[in-house]
């Protein structure tokens, strides 16, 4: 296969059509004020569940759920025995947030198979399309929830995390969803990861690069993890504003802006060494019901991110952190809590399949680059389980998170083509 | 720059005490978002004595060839990175030095200054690097809003590859000296088979388009208003 014998399409106008009524019907169900709204194990979540699975069932596709209640769609009549091709993505979304982050994978799933089924093709393997559940960590602290269950990752404690505005917990949640909680909460692995010969994860890309570097398609080469600290509290001491000089302060706002930017000059000297490293720290608060412009602070919280490729930078600078914290907890008599760490770690992507992403993409002539993936995403827990990960990245302006992320569904449909040629037509993966 | 000899040796200095590394991969990412393949640590050579003896005749050699003998009054180094140049290069030109902080510390006429600065001095501003000249036309300001005459940058090492850094410092105006720039380092890279031909190609299409080489590899893609 080369230039001169070009890999043959298979999806066609009516396909394209479908996928952008099927992003349509989800979008008007999760509507929210200026973007789209899918909390993780929430009615919303399970209503764009029903819409993607009623159209597979349309197209003689079965579905079912499994014990974690994500939506697994199959081909009816598949050979059991042997390991499986799964493919897919989440379907929620974090608060006013883009419809196609998550959902593109799924969609482009569903557009694999039942093109697979009309054609009757003789497929290698069997195939299955998953839309998983709670991937935003932005609803109970923690991300990849759906894939996590599936391996049996989390713990009773993780079970307790409340929802962000209702404060209810996360197994009830569940519940309500249709997973088996108690086996969930046991940690029992809900599939035999021997089962599963591969995950391959479509996903529009979060960052700006693959519209600056023009390319429509983006074979993912790895993805960084993050170590997190969702609640973390500075402790000082509260005061009068004009009555304390500024030897005798505790100020906790003062001693966090400190680290902050201590954080922050780190972080541009390893940069500028070339370390793949981001810094965040997304929320900050003093307590309004105490703060006030007259009053020194004695307290604020805070959450800390770090994300890396690299599973030694990110402990490396989580030690950095708390180097600094204890110079400004002498120097400034505060004290920092940092609460529960929450660790995802960085994931590998399997080299076959981006070589196997790459081959296709120059047999069908698209345009393409290699790009690490910044975000997380549910092939990282199926990648740290061994089981051989790929992802394909779909253009997409504005970035992500925001109700102004912009794929072309002219891309998406160049992104599924590939999907479609790695699991049926390429030859054997030694696995 | 008008001394014979001086960019090549340089770049050979810079090059022999492993200042310069390469990466395209995983790219450098300079202060102000600019994506480089190239990261070069000009700091490092303080430690080889040999070298910066040699680097702090040349750097005092052109700056009176290219200004004159008696046309400083003072040193000002920049913060930690051009302390310990500057240091050593107004003991060679025997001139007071004083060095000047990146933001003021409080306020008053001498809040980003250490030492002392009588106004009208006409200075040498010294540092061991220009990138885009940004950080220097920031400095060169707030010198002459301390009623000095900063007319003249003495640099080590300069980027010369964002056309807008040239603008920038003639704008005000300010003259830049440098030793060498990445084209001196890429020569002698090449000529000492210090860097594989590839890399140095990937470097040549940096220097010749670094907005787009930096927005391809996830850095900024325009020069940033001052």
């Amino acid at each position: 296969m080369g230039p001169d014998n070009p890999m043959r399409p298979v999806f066609d106008r009516a396909d394209r059509e479908q996928a952008a009524e099927l992003f349509e019907a989800v979008r008007r169900i999760s509507a929210a004020r200026v973007g789209v709204t899918r909390p993780s194990f929430s009615e919303v979540e399970t209503a764009a569940m029903n819409v993607i699975a009623e159209a597979a069932a349309s197209a003689g596709l079965a579905t079912r759920h499994d014990a974690a209640a994500n939506l697994v769609i199959e081909m009816p009549g598949q050979p059991a025995g042997k390991a499986a091709y799964w493919m897919g993505s989440h379907l929620d979304s974090v608060p006013e947030g883009g419809n196609y982050d998550g959902l593109a994978g799924v969609v482009a799933g569903l557009l694999c198979l039942a093109k697979a089924r009309r054609l009757g093709i003789a497929l290698r393997r069997p195939l299955a399309v998953l839309g998983l559940r709670g991937e935003e960590s932005a609803w109970f602290g923690k991300p990849y929830l759906g894939s996590y269950a599936l391996f049996g990752k989390l713990s009773p404690h993780d079970l307790e995390r409340r929802q962000r505005d209702t404060g209810r917990p996360l197994a009830e949640y569940m519940e309500k969803a249709g997973a088996d909680v108690r086996r969930i909460a046991a940690g029992e692995p809900l599939v035999d990861a021997q089962s599963i010969a591969g995950w391959l994860e479509l996903h529009i890309e979060q960052g700006p690069i693959m519209v600056a570097r023009e390319a429509p398609v983006g074979v993912v080469t790895g993805i960084r993890g993050n170590l997190r600290h969702l609640s973390a509290v500075c402790r000082g001491a509260a005061g009068h504003s004009g009555a304390v000089p500024r030897w005798l302060r505790k100020d906790a706002v003062f001693a966090l802006a400190e680290l902050l930017m201590r954080l922050d000059e780190n972080w541009q000297a390893l940069n500028s060494r070339g370390v793949d490293l981001v810094v965040t720290s997304g929320i900050v608060g003093t307590d309004p019901r105490q703060h006030s412009i007259s009053r020194i602070p004695g307290e604020v919280s805070f959450s800390l991110e770090i994300r890396s490729q690299s599973l030694e930078t990110l402990e490396a600078f989580y030690q950095l952190v708390l180097v600094e914290c204890a110079g400004i907890e002498k120097a400034r008599g505060v004290k920092f809590d940092f609460g529960e760490r929450v660790l995802s770690e960085p994931a590998l992507i399997d080299r076959e399949w981006a070589a196997r992403l790459r081959r296709i993409c120059g047999a069908l002539q698209y345009p393409y680059i290699d790009i690490p993936s910044g975000a997380g995403h549910d092939a990282a827990t199926f990648a740290n389980h061994g089981i051989p990960a790929g992802m394909i990245f779909i253009r997409n302006d504005n970035g992500s998170h925001n109700p102004d992320e912009k794929m072309d569904l002219d891309d998406f449909m160049m992104g599924t083509e590939v999907l479609y040629q790695a699991v049926t037509s390429e030859p054997e993966a030694p696995r | 720059m008008s001394l014979p000899g001086v960019a090549s040796m340089t770049a050979r200095m810079i090059l022999e005490a492993g200042a310069v590394k390469y990466s395209a991969d995983q790219p450098f990412f300079l202060s102000s978002g600019w994506a480089s393949p190239v990261y070069i640590d000009v700091q490092r050579l303080i430690s080889f004595p040999r070298i910066r003896a040699a680097l702090m005749d040349y750097a005092s050699e052109t700056v009176l060839a290219d200004v004159g003998f008696e046309q400083f009054d003072t040193v000002a180094a920049v913060e930690s990175s051009g302390i310990a140049y500057g240091a050593w290069i107004a003991e060679r030109l025997a001139l007071p030095l004083q060095y000047v902080h990146r933001r003021p510390r409080g306020f008053g006429r001498e809040a980003q200054i250490e030492g002392t600065l009588r106004p009208g001095a006409r200075v040498l501003l010294v540092d061991d690097i220009s990138t885009d000249g940004r950080s220097k036309a920031e400095l060169c300001r707030a010198l002459r809003a301390m009623e000095a005459r900063a007319d003249h940058v003495l640099v080590m090492f300069f980027y010369d590859v964002f056309p807008e850094a040239r603008a920038l410092l003639a704008a005000l105006p300010v003259r830049l000296h440098y030793l060498a720039t990445w084209r001196d380092i890429l020569a002698e890279a090449a000529r000492s088979g210090y860097l594989p031909a590839a890399e140095i190609e990937d470097v040549q299409r940096f220097i010749q388009n670094p907005g787009h080489w930096s927005l391809e590899h996830g850095g900024i893609g325009v020069f940033p208003r001052a």
